[in-house]
C-alpha cells in the first residue's frame, strides 16, 4: 500500500505536465535572453561600450551610438513617476485610510477599469487632445509641436497611476485596523494616523509600487511611440536643462516599434545594433521587476521610520 | 493647526484619488461620445474599405477574437502547469521564491520585447512570416504571468483543512490536484485569463511586427503567412496618417469596440479581483 | 422659567459630583438598535465595572464615551453622554482632544512595530512639544506609573514587539497614561493575558485609580469583585437589545440575584469551566 501511493506521487502525467510546462516558462525567458545576447554580439564588437555612451545614431553611416535613447527613455520616465507618485500615494491613502467602505469600491473599481484601457486608446488620446494641451498650455516655450518628451511623460504618468495606487492600496490595507484604532485612541488625527501608522509600515509596498510602476514606464511602446515625437540624436547640451523637455526625442521602445526594425533585419550590424537596444531594455526592466519583488517579500520588525 | 492640517490633508488626498475616476470617465466618455456615431450593423458586419475610411471592421474583429482564442489556449495550460508547481508540487520555500520572482520578471518584460522576440524566431527562424498562431502563442506567453499569479493566490487562499483531508484519505498530491485544487480554484483561473485577455486584447507592439497587417487579410486558413487584421493596428495605423473625418468617425467607431471589449473582459473579472484584494485588509 | 432653572441647578450640582454621565444612549446599526436607554453616572476616582455576557454591547458603549465609535462606519449613536457636564457630541468638542482626556486601553495589547521608547511617546508627542533630550525622562514617567520601567529601562531602544504579552499591555497602558487623560477605558484588558500578567495589571489598576477614574469592561467576575467600586449588568436578554439591567455598588449587584439574567450571568460565571470558556473567547 505505502509502496503504491509512493509510485503515485513519483510518477503522474499531471506532475510531468506540469514540470514540463514551467520548464517551459522558463526555458521562454532563458530563450529571449540568450537570443538577445546572441543576435546583438555584432554591435557590441563594433561600436564597443560607445554603443551606449555614443550620442550619435546614424545607421546608414553605420554609426550607433544609444545615449539619446537611453536619456529619452529616462526622462519620459522620470517625468511620468514624479507626476504618478504623489497621486497614487495620496490616492492610496485616501481610499485606504479616509475612505469608508461603501465608497472604497468604486474608486477601486474605476481603477481597475483605468488599468484595462489598452495602451494604443491611451496614444489615440494624446495624439487627439494631450499634444495640443501641451502645445496651447507652454505657448511660452515656442514649441515646434505638442509631440514632446514631457507630453509622452505625462501620458504615462496616467498610465501608470493605477499601478502605483493598487499596490500602495493593498498596502496599506496590510496594516493592522487595530493600530489605527489605537493611535486613534490616543488622540492622533486621521492624518497623524494614516502617515505615522499607514504610510510608516507600508512605505516598503510603497516603493515597491513604484519600481513597479517604474519598469511598465520604462518598457511602454505604443502610446510613447504615438506622441514623442521620434526625433533621432536628441541631447541636451547638459543633462540638468529643461528645454529638451518640451521638444522631441526618441526612446528605446519609440525606436524598437518603428519601421528601423523592419529595415535593419537585412543587414546584420544594423539588425545587432536594433537587437541590442532590447537587450538593454530587458536588462534594466528585468533588474527592477526583480528588485520590486524581492522587496515586497521581505518583512523586517522595527523599521518603520517616525519622523 | 493640527484640526487645519488634518483637513488639508484630507482634501489633498480625495483631490488625487478623485483623479483617475474624472480620467476613466473621460476616456469612456470621449470615445463612447465620438465613437458612437459611427456604430452601425454595417460597421460591425462590413470589410475595410478605403485605407478605413469606409466600410467596417469584421475582420478586425474576427482576428482579434483569433488572436485571443489562441492565446487564451496557450497560456492556460502552462499557467495551470506553473501554478500546480509552485502551490502543490514545489515543497522547497526557496525554489519556489525563486519560481515567484520569475514570474514577477516575466510579467514586467516589455510588450515589445516580446514582439521582438516572434520576429527572431518565428517570422524568420521559423519562417512562418506574419502568423496569426506567432501573435496568439506571444500574447499567450505575455498573458501568463496573470493567469498564474491568480491561480496561485487562489491555490494560497484555499483552506488548509480541504488539503488535509484529501491527504488523510491517502490521496498523493497529483490526486489531490484533481480531487481539490482544481475544482476549488478553477475561479482563479477564470478570473486570471479575463484579466490577461483583457491585457492581451489591446496589445499592439507584440503583433505588429508577427502577425497583423493593416489591410488584406481575411480568416486564415493555414499558418505560415497568413496575417490578421486586428482592432490595436487598425487604431495604431489611422491614428498616425489619416485625419480626413469619415477615417475619424471609423477610427473612435474602432476604439470604442476595442474598449467595449477590454473593459467587458475587465468588468467580469473585477468582483473575484476586488474580492481577493479585500481580502488582504483587515477590516 | 422658574422650572428650567431648577433643572441647570440640578445639572450644575451634578456635574460636580460625576465625571461622565450619559443620558437616554442609544446606538444603532442601520435601524437595529445595539443600546437602548443607557443611563449612568460615574464619580471620579474609582473604577466603574460594566459586566454582561459576551455580545451584550459592553465594549460598543464603552466606545461611545471617547467617540471612537466613529470609526465604525454605520453606527449611529443618540441621547447624550458629558463629560464634566458638558456634551462630548457637541459641535464645538473636538474629538482628538477628547480622546485625550478619555484614554483606551484594548483587549488584545495593540503596540507599534517601532521601539518601546517610540511606542510610549507614540501618542504624546503630538500633543505638546517633548523636545528630543526629555524623551528618556517623559518616558520614564509613564513607564514607571505603568509599572513596567524597572523591566525596560535598560532596553528603551529595543523593538517593543519582542515583550511578552503582558508586558505589551502594560507599555500599552504607559502610552496611554503618557499623554495623561483623567479616565481611562479599558476594554477587557486581561483577557488575553495569563494569570501573572493579570494580576499585575490588576494591581496597577487598583493604584490608577487615586489619581484617574477608570472604567472597566469585563466578564470576569471574580476581577469586578476585587477592583470595582459600582458595576453596572449590561444585558441584551430582552430582543437582543443591550440595556443596562441594573447598576450600583459592587457588592450590592453581585449579591442580589433578584433579576433572573443576572441570576443567569452570575451563575454561569460562578461555573469554572463556563468562565473559562468565555474568557478565551
Amino acid at each position: 500500500m505505502l509502496s503504491l501511493r509512493n509510485a503515485a506521487r513519483h510518477w503522474t502525467w499531471t506532475r510531468l505536465a506540469s514540470f514540463a510546462f514551467t520548464l517551459l516558462a522558463v526555458a521562454f525567458l532563458g530563450l529571449m535572453l540568450g537570443l538577445f545576447v546572441w543576435q546583438s554580439l555584432p554591435a557590441w564588437k563594433h561600436a564597443g561600450l560607445g554603443y551606449i555612451t555614443g550620442k550619435t545614431w546614424y545607421f546608414r553611416q553605420q554609426e550607433f551610438g544609444a545615449l539619446a535613447m537611453i536619456y529619452g527613455t529616462f526622462v519620459v520616465s522620470a517625468v511620468a513617476l514624479l507626476l504618478a507618485a504623489p497621486v497614487g500615494v495620496g490616492a492610496a491613502l485616501f481610499t485606504a485610510e479616509v475612505l469608508p467602505n461603501r465608497w472604497r469600491l468604486p474608486v477601486k473599481a474605476a481603477v481597475e477599469l483605468l488599468a484595462g484601457v489598452p495602451s494604443v486608446v491611451y496614444g489615440l488620446l494624446g495624439i487627439l487632445f494631450l499634444r495640443n494641451w501641451v502645445y496651447d498650455g507652454l505657448e511660452s516655450f515656442d514649441l515646434l509641436s505638442g509631440d514632446t518628451l514631457l507630453t509622452a511623460g505625462i501620458l504615462l504618468a496616467v498610465m501608470i497611476l493605477p499601478t502605483v495606487m493598487t499596490l500602495s492600496d493593498d498596502a496599506l490595507r496590510a496594516v493592522p485596523a487595530t493600530q489605527r484604532r489605537a493611535a486613534r485612541g490616543l488622540g492622533l488625527t486621521r492624518a497623524e494616523t494614516a502617515i505615522l501608522v499607514g504610510f510608516a509600515q507600508s512605505w516598503r509596498g510603497m516603493l515597491t509600487a513604484l519600481l513597479l510602476a517604474l519598469g511598465r514606464a520604462l518598457g511602454e511602446t505604443i502610446a510613447v511611440f504615438l506622441v514623442v515625437g521620434r526625433r533621432d540624436n536628441a541631447l541636451p547640451e547638459s543633462f540638468y536643462s529643461i528645454p529638451p523637455l518640451v521638444e522631441a526625442g526618441q526612446t528605446l521602445t519609440s525606436k524598437l516599434g518603428g519601421s528601423e526594425t523592419n529595415i535593419a533585419y537585412g543587414d546584420p550590424l544594423h539588425w545587432a545594433a536594433i537587437v541590442g537596444l532590447a537587450l538593454f531594455l530587458l536588462s534594466i526592466v528585468a533588474g527592477i521587476s526583480w528588485a520590486g519583488a524581492r522587496l515586497m517579500r521581505r518583512k523586517e520588525e522595527c523599521d518603520a521610520p517616525l519622523a | 493647526m493640527r484640526h487645519w492640517l488634518d483637513r488639508l490633508f484630507i482634501l489633498c488626498t480625495a483631490l488625487c484619488a478623485a483623479l483617475p475616476v474624472v480620467i476613466i470617465v473621460f476616456i469612456i466618455g470621449v470615445i463612447a461620445w465620438r465613437g458612437g456615431g459611427a456604430l452601425s450593423w454595417e460597421f460591425l458586419t462590413d470589410q475595410i474599405r478605403s485605407a478605413g475610411a469606409d466600410g467596417g471592421i469584421f475582420y478586425n474583429i474576427a482576428g482579434t477574437l483569433i488572436l485571443l482564442m489562441t492565446a487564451f489556449l496557450v497560456s492556460v495550460p502552462i499557467a495551470t502547469g506553473l501554478a500546480l508547481v509552485h502551490g502543490v508540487y514545489l515543497k522547497n520555500e526557496r525554489t519556489k521564491e525563486r519560481l515567484w520572482l520569475l514570474l514577477s520578471v516575466l510579467n514586467g518584460v516589455p510588450s515589445i520585447l516580446f514582439g521582438l522576440f516572434g520576429l527572431i524566431v518565428f517570422v524568420k527562424y521559423l519562417g512562418w512570416g506574419k502568423s496569426w498562431m506567432t501573435g496568439g502563442v506571444l500574447l499567450g506567453l505575455m498573458m501568463l504571468p496573470t493567469v498564474a499569479v491568480a491561480f496561485i493566490e487562489q491555490i494560497k487562499s484555499l483552506p488548509r483543512h480541504y488539503i488535509e483531508a484529501a491527504a488523510g484519505l491517502g490521496l498523493s498530491d497529483s490526486q489531490r490536484v484533481w480531487s481539490v485544487v482544481m475544482p476549488q480554484c478553477a475561479g482563479g483561473l477564470v478570473t486570471g485569463s479575463l484579466l490577461g485577455l483583457a491585457r492581451a486584447a489591446g496589445e499592439t507592439a507584440p503583433i505588429m511586427f508577427t502577425s497583423t497587417i493593416f489591410a488584406g487579410a481575411t480568416i486564415p486558413s493555414g499558418v505560415k503567412e497568413s496575417p490578421v487584421l486586428s482592432l490595436p493596428y487598425h487604431i495604431f495605423i489611422l491614428a498616425q496618417d489619416s485625419f480626413d473625418p469619415a477615417a475619424g468617425t471609423n477610427l473612435w467607431g474602432t476604439a470604442l469596440v476595442l474598449l467595449v471589449l477590454v473593459l467587458g473582459l475587465s468588468l467580469l473579472a473585477l468582483p473575484a479581483r476586488l474580492h481577493i484584494h479585500e481580502e488582504s485588509g483587515n477590516d | 422659567m422658574i422650572e428650567s432653572t431648577l433643572v441647570e441647578k440640578i445639572d450644575g450640582d451634578k456635574a460636580g459630583q460625576y465625571i461622565l454621565e450619559t443620558r437616554d444612549l442609544c446606538v444603532f446599526a442601520g435601524n437595529r438598535k445595539l443600546l437602548q436607554d443607557v443611563n449612568l453616572r460615574i464619580v471620579p476616582h474609582q473604577v466603574f465595572g460594566l459586566i454582561g455576557p459576551s455580545g451584550a454591547g459592553k465594549s460598543t458603549l464603552l466606545r461611545c464615551l471617547n467617540r471612537l465609535i466613529e470609526l465604525d462606519h454605520g453606527l449611529r449613536v443618540e441621547g447624550e453622554i458629558l463629560l464634566h457636564g458638558r456634551s462630548i457630541y457637541s459641535s464645538q468638542v473636538n474629538v482628538d482632544h477628547l480622546r485625550v482626556r478619555l484614554g483606551m486601553l484594548f483587549q488584545q495589547a495593540v503596540v507599534f512595530p517601532v521601539s518601546i521608547l517610540k511606542n510610549v511617546l507614540f501618542g504624546v508627542r503630538h500633543h505638546r512639544a517633548v523636545p528630543r533630550a526629555e524623551w528618556t525622562s517623559a518616558a520614564e514617567q509613564a513607564l514607571r506609573e505603568a509599572t513596567l520601567w524597572d523591566e525596560v529601562k535598560d532596553r528603551l531602544q529595543d523593538c517593543a514587539s519582542k515583550l511578552s504579552l503582558g508586558q505589551q499591555q502594560r507599555l500599552c497602558l504607559a502610552r496611554t497614561l503618557a499623554v495623561n487623560p483623567e479616565v481611562i477605558l479599558m476594554d477587557e484588558p486581561t483577557s488575553a493575558l495569563d494569570p501573572k500578567s493579570t494580576q499585575a495589571i490588576e494591581e496597577l489598576i487598583g493604584q490608577l485609580k487615586t489619581t484617574r477614574t477608570i472604567i472597566l469592561v469585563t466578564h470576569h467576575l471574580g476581577q469586578a469583585h476585587r477592583l470595582c467600586d459600582e458595576v453596572a449588568f449590561v444585558s441584551n436578554q430582552s430582543g437582543g437589545i443591550g440595556r443596562i439591567a441594573c447598576s450600583g455598588p459592587v457588592a450590592a449587584i453581585l449579591e442580589s440575584t433578584d433579576l433572573p439574567e443576572l441570576k443567569d450571568f452570575l451563575c454561569s460565571g460562578k461555573d469554572p469551566v463556563v468562565t473559562c470558556c468565555v474568557d478565551g473567547e
